[in-house]
């Protein structure tokens, strides 16, 4: 009796001492998660709308030049905030979105959500890092196993990880082997394994000195010069796109070859988490809008999710057809993003789309303007 | 499989578990000898059968040894099967390419051009504690201190045992075998005790030990840009590494090992609370001076054959567990300089360091204890220079081309001071003890705690033990 309650004893003081614990840890720094994330939930009633996705939305799209524009196409006093983080997945850039909702904010009527593809496989061969870590809250870890139903197989360096005598077999192994991974993530996670030093270098360590920092933040509104980039690999990227011109060119050759494929969706994408998505973003008062960038993809299953009504609304600008203007390799950095020049005229571009959704829907662009609607325009 | 990975745990509930609820002994010893073959072919299983090969060669040599009582001669022969046999395999794996590729350049340097033989065996894991550990029982055999096994399951066990199988404590047969003729009880386990043991263990490796890992390693791999304060930290660092990791092994083995009814020798006794350098090192990694002690020093005639004679044993002696560190001069050297301060405090260094009063004594401990740890952890001698020349004279006036000076985090100092705090205080007022001693409630309570409180601290980056390697 005295030794059951001697457990007892145990898991309760464990409890409580760790959620004290995990409640102070800090996210992670890498790439500006942390201070682009954190400079919104503290400026939140100050944006209309938000941009969220990965590298190509933060060197690619400029608040003040999407704003400007949108103000010349007499919409004035529309501020737009870009939360486009480096390398930040699926399933990440979900969790920081939730994040953003949860703070309730009243102002925010957008969320441009860049190309959602939901693919839960953990590309790193060495899962523990403090990204993976700290978007595995128990909610995103789940979602993230159940879209694994959905992956296709991973290449063969992350199959040979998920090899094991103890589930040895069948499609499944990899399968198995990569919900193990994101259980193992989840668990450090939720018992903030680890995190110590991360609490300590936060409430002790001086000031916060994580790229980019607040003040650069605030004179872009989340946007950053990709020229600027401290990291050592956007350079070594730039200069093999430089050195080798003719592979951009046949980039967008395949995706011109591509773009007329409709992949089905009910083979191979997790609609469930999309519309999840959708219905999260429209339960916090926001209006969700997709869109593609242009980096030389097809983006094919976006067009299928489009053509089949599964998504709000689709901005594609990958299609060569409607912006042909965006895949000259003069306005790109390297393969996958634009340069300021191209981020320039992407958004300019962003807000003539978005000024014409407006106009097609009579939706008002901003939450005060909605007493003021007027009557919506005729459709083409 | 190390003791800080989940899947230990899991693993060795599984053996308490089957250990407990086999009610006979031999089923019982049995079950633990394949869990522990298990347990180190998680590792390499290839090497099973060095393992098996020491236990074989020591049976017959204990056996023939034993056979033979009267005839020296042959006591002799059958005890020089075992000495080959295990420093056969030492040699071979752990010391034939250093010596193969130290006489090459030697003979180079002599102007003879000679390419001898290079092995690039793998070290298997364990070799340096197992081989010493089996050797133990033919030597006591042989010194007519201990009867051979009354059957080869228990020798086997003795030898393969887990808890200890990879990084010690070096048990003795005489210590361990007589554990193995009765069935253990759980009655005699102090199970509260062994939980602190292992959970402290666990703290010295994982959150402490693994932490350190990288600052060292970036210090030691840029010898030539580090300043006089990153020296400094580093190496200290690196003496917190080497204790926390080793010692945090030996805890969790012995509380293993503890929690199925056997007992282990103690490893440590807070060794960086000596106040001279014989005492830390009869204090630092006990069963192997033990051994050398035993069976090296006292059959060199030990003290008994006059003063110099008894500070060369001593000298050698030290020379030699240096060795059996690792294959490298900077072993080599280190050995040296220790073995020579040890000496040189059984003569006149000893009675000048006395007069001192403890802080300066511990000071002057922890300075020799830190320089020649340079030497220890460096991967060449003239690394070992760069560093040890930037901790006493400064740092380079400049970072040589792509080599980056590596960063203090501002963690280092803090932790260590912490750390050594709670050790002098954990010592002093003896906490483990006080700990296991309170009520079941109040135990598990602090132990919530501070399990709540130790898991930020787990390491991202898990590490081999640094002992694995010797």
């Amino acid at each position: 009796m005295r030794a059951a309650l001697g457990v007892l004893a145990f898991l309760a003081a464990f409890l409580v001492v760790n959620r004290m614990v995990v409640a102070k840890v800090p996210m992670p720094p890498e790439s500006g998660l942390r201070t682009k994330t954190e400079f919104l939930l503290d400026h939140l009633e100050d944006y209309d709308a938000i941009w969220i996705g990965s590298s190509a939305t933060l060197y690619g799209l400029r608040p003040k030049v999407f704003n400007a524009e949108l103000a010349k196409l007499g919409r004035p006093g529309f501020r737009i905030y870009n939360l486009g983080v480096g390398g930040m997945g699926s399933f990440e850039t979900v969790a920081v979105l939730r994040r953003i909702l949860a703070a309730k904010p009243k102002r925010l009527a957008w969320v441009f959500y860049e190309e959602p593809a939901f693919d839960a496989l953990l590309w790193y061969p060495d899962i523990v890092n403090q990204r993976y870590i700290h978007w595995h809250d128990m909610r995103t870890t789940m979602d993230a196993i159940d879209a694994l139903q959905f992956s296709e197989k991973p290449p063969p360096y992350k199959q040979e990880q998920y090899t094991s005598p103890w589930w040895a077999g069948g499609d499944g192994e990899w399968r198995r082997g990569a919900s193990r991974e994101h259980l193992e993530l989840g668990l450090r996670r939720e018992f903030g394994v680890g995190q110590g030093p991360r609490i300590f270098e936060r409430y002790f360590g001086g000031p916060d000195t994580a790229w980019p920092t607040p003040e650069e933040i605030a004179a872009a509104d989340g946007w950053m010069d990709i020229a600027l980039d401290p990291a050592p690999g956007a350079k070594k990227a730039h200069d093999l796109y430089v050195a080798n011109p003719k592979k951009w060119d046949k980039m967008v050759a395949h995706m011109i070859k591509l773009e007329p494929k409709r992949p089905d969706p009910g083979k191979g994408y997790d609609l469930d988490s999309l519309r999840q998505l959708i219905a999260e973003i429209r339960a916090a008062g926001a209006e969700p809008i997709m869109y593609t960038p242009q980096r030389g993809l097809p983006s094919t299953m976006m067009m299928s999710l489009s053509d089949r009504g599964e998504l709000p609304a689709l901005f594609p600008f990958h299609l060569s057809t409607e912006y042909p203007e965006l895949i000259p390799r003069e306005v790109h950095y390297d393969e996958g993003h634009l340069n300021s020049e191209g981020a320039t005229l992407w958004s300019e571009r962003f807000a003539q789309r978005f000024d014409q959704h407006l106009r097609e829907t009579g939706l008002p662009a901003r939450k005060q303007d909605s007493s003021a609607v007027a009557a919506p325009a005729k459709k083409d | 499989m190390l003791f800080v990975e989940f899947r230990f745990l899991f693993f060795f509930a599984a053996i308490l578990v089957v250990n407990w609820s086999i009610r006979r002994n031999t089923p019982r010893k049995v079950f633990l000898l394949i869990s522990s073959y298990a347990f180190y072919a998680g590792w390499d299983w290839r090497f099973l059968g060095l393992i098996w090969f020491s236990t074989i060669v020591d049976w017959f040599a204990g056996a023939g040894i034993h056979r033979h009582i009267g005839n020296r001669a042959k006591q002799r022969a059958w005890l020089g099967l075992s000495l080959a046999g295990n420093l056969g395999l030492l040699g071979t794996f752990k010391y034939f390419d250093f010596f193969s590729q130290t006489a090459q350049e030697f003979l180079g340097w002599l102007g003879v051009g000679a390419s001898l033989p290079v092995l690039n065996l793998v070290l298997p894991v364990g070799i340096s504690f197992y081989t010493f550990q089996t050797l133990s029982y033919s030597l006591d055999i042989y010194f007519g201190k201990l009867k051979p096994a009354r059957n080869f399951l228990d020798l086997a066990l003795f030898v393969g045992f887990f808890p200890q199988l990879v990084a010690g404590p070096i048990v003795l047969a005489k210590e361990f075998l007589g554990q193995l003729d009765e069935k253990r009880t759980r009655s005699h386990v102090r199970v509260r005790w062994a939980l602190v043991l292992f959970f402290v263990g666990f703290i010295k490796k994982s959150c402490l030990s693994d932490a350190l890992s990288p600052f060292i390693e970036s210090v030691y791999l840029a010898p030539d840009a580090v300043d006089s304060f990153a020296a400094w930290m580093g190496v200290l660092a690196f003496s917190g590494q080497l204790y926390f990791d080793f010692s945090g092994y030996t805890d969790m083995a012995i509380a293993c090992a503890a929690l199925l009814g056997y007992k282990l020798p103690k490893n440590f006794d807070a060794p960086y609370l000596s106040l001279s350098m014989g005492e830390l090192w009869k204090r630092w990694h006990i069963t192997l001076g033990r051994w050398f002690f035993e069976y090296v020093y006292v059959p060199l005639g030990g003290s008994r054959r006059g003063v110099a004679r008894s500070m060369w044993n001593l000298w050698l002696v030290f020379v030699l567990s240096a060795i059996w560190h690792g294959a490298g001069m900077t072993y080599i050297l280190w050995g040296v300089i220790h073995a020579t301060f040890i000496v040189l405090e059984r003569m006149s260094l000893g009675s000048w360091i006395k007069r001192l009063p403890a802080l300066g004594r511990l000071l002057y401990v922890h300075f020799i204890w830190l320089v020649t740890l340079t030497i220890f952890r460096s991967h060449s001698i003239q690394g070992a220079l760069d560093i040890t020349k930037s901790m006493l004279f400064g740092g380079p006036a400049q970072v040589p081309d792509g080599v980056t000076a590596p960063l203090v985090p501002s963690w280092i100092l803090p932790t260590l001071l912490g750390a050594f705090l709670v050790h002098v205080v954990w010592q002093k007022a003896e906490l483990e003890r006080r700990w296991a001693e309170l009520s079941p409630e109040a135990f598990g309570a602090v132990l919530g705690v501070a399990v709540a409180l130790a898991i930020p601290w787990i390491s991202t980056n898990p590490a081999p033990y640094i002992y694995f390697a010797f």
